[in-house]
């Protein structure tokens, strides 16, 4: 059933008194998904499982699956902050590739120039 | 600043070797290809090589460095989007080739959602978020006030946010899926 209700495009699952049957399951994937007033779901899926258990618990005081909206978004903002942060520093942490070293030595030798045509650097900033 | 004195007294070039790794992480960010990135980072460091006499001294060099690569990007940007009649952006926006990350799966789809964002709002993301830039500094290099730079940033984690939302599917199968997959 849950299976089903997860490849639906309307697939939700309501966390609220019901919410035991698939709780299980959602377990598993270390997720939840909550229903808002607005119908739109929000994905919890951006915690850990023990996160997601204690998010569990206090959504249960809830009626209908209603979400404290400040929580969520704080979740979500955490994930996002860590996948910008991850993003960026996976980056960073690359060697300094062969051919800005070998461009710099030129530019210092002055080997090379601006192509005809190229923007004045006077204007960049 | 000259060629031999650098931002920091070690050498213009020093200098620029030690921020070409912030500028290719912001290149990446902004343009989603590495490639492009590649060479709007080329074309900066050409750029501030030639243009050393407009930093000023005490400034953030990293930061200057931004702003040349950002009017650059800016430039490409507006070119590429009236030769592809893509007035929205959105040819651009799927023009992406994220980074591959094998057992990363939730990072192809967060960059992927990331190229989505308005250019504005994904550079005061990615300045703020993940630079380490403060709000004044970022708003310097956009040419904004930091007002702006802050609200462009809550557009953007909202915009983000629901994009992210609108994947959940493939999140569900990806690192948290794993996460949960060791707790039977």
């Amino acid at each position: 059933m849950v299976n089903k209700t997860r490849n639906s495009p309307s697939r939700s699952v309501v966390v609220g008194p019901g919410h035991k049957e698939q709780s299980a399951d959602n377990d598993l994937l270390g997720k939840i998904f909550v229903r808002r007033e607005s119908g739109r779901r929000l994905n919890l899926a951006l915690m850990e499982r023990s996160g997601s258990a204690k998010f569990s618990d206090c959504s249960s005081d809830c009626s209908e699956g209603v979400q404290p909206r400040s929580a969520a978004a704080g979740l979500l903002g955490e994930h996002i902050g860590k996948e910008l942060r991850g993003l960026y520093a996976e980056v960073v942490a690359q060697p300094v590739p062969e051919r800005f070293l070998e461009l710099l030595n030129k530019l210092e030798a002055g080997t090379i120039y601006l192509e005809d045509g190229a923007p004045n650097p006077e204007g960049s900033d | 600043m000259t060629k031999e004195e650098g931002a920091g007294g070690m050498g213009m070039k020093a200098e620029l070797v030690s921020a070409i790794p912030a500028l290719r992480a912001f290149a990446v960010s902004l343009c989603g290809s590495s490639d492009r990135a590649d060479d709007l980072v080329q074309e900066t460091l050409v750029k501030a090589w030639v243009g050393m006499n407009s930093f000023t001294e005490g400034t953030n060099f990293t930061a200057w460095l931004f702003t040349i690569l950002r009017n650059i990007h800016y430039s490409d940007y507006r070119k590429r989007r009236r030769e592809t009649a893509d007035p929205d952006g959105l040819l651009a926006a799927r023009m992406v080739t994220p980074a591959a990350q094998p057992g990363h799966m939730d990072f192809v789809d967060f960059n992927a959602a990331l190229q989505k964002l308005p250019l504005d709002q994904r550079e005061a993301l990615i300045l703020i978020g993940a630079s380490g830039l403060s709000y004044d500094e970022a708003a310097e290099i956009c040419g904004c006030a930091p007002g702006t730079m802050k609200s462009r940033v809550n557009r953007a984690r909202n915009r983000l946010a629901e994009l992210l939302e609108l994947d959940d599917a493939r999140v569900g199968e990806g690192d948290f899926a794993n996460a949960g997959a060791g707790i039977d």
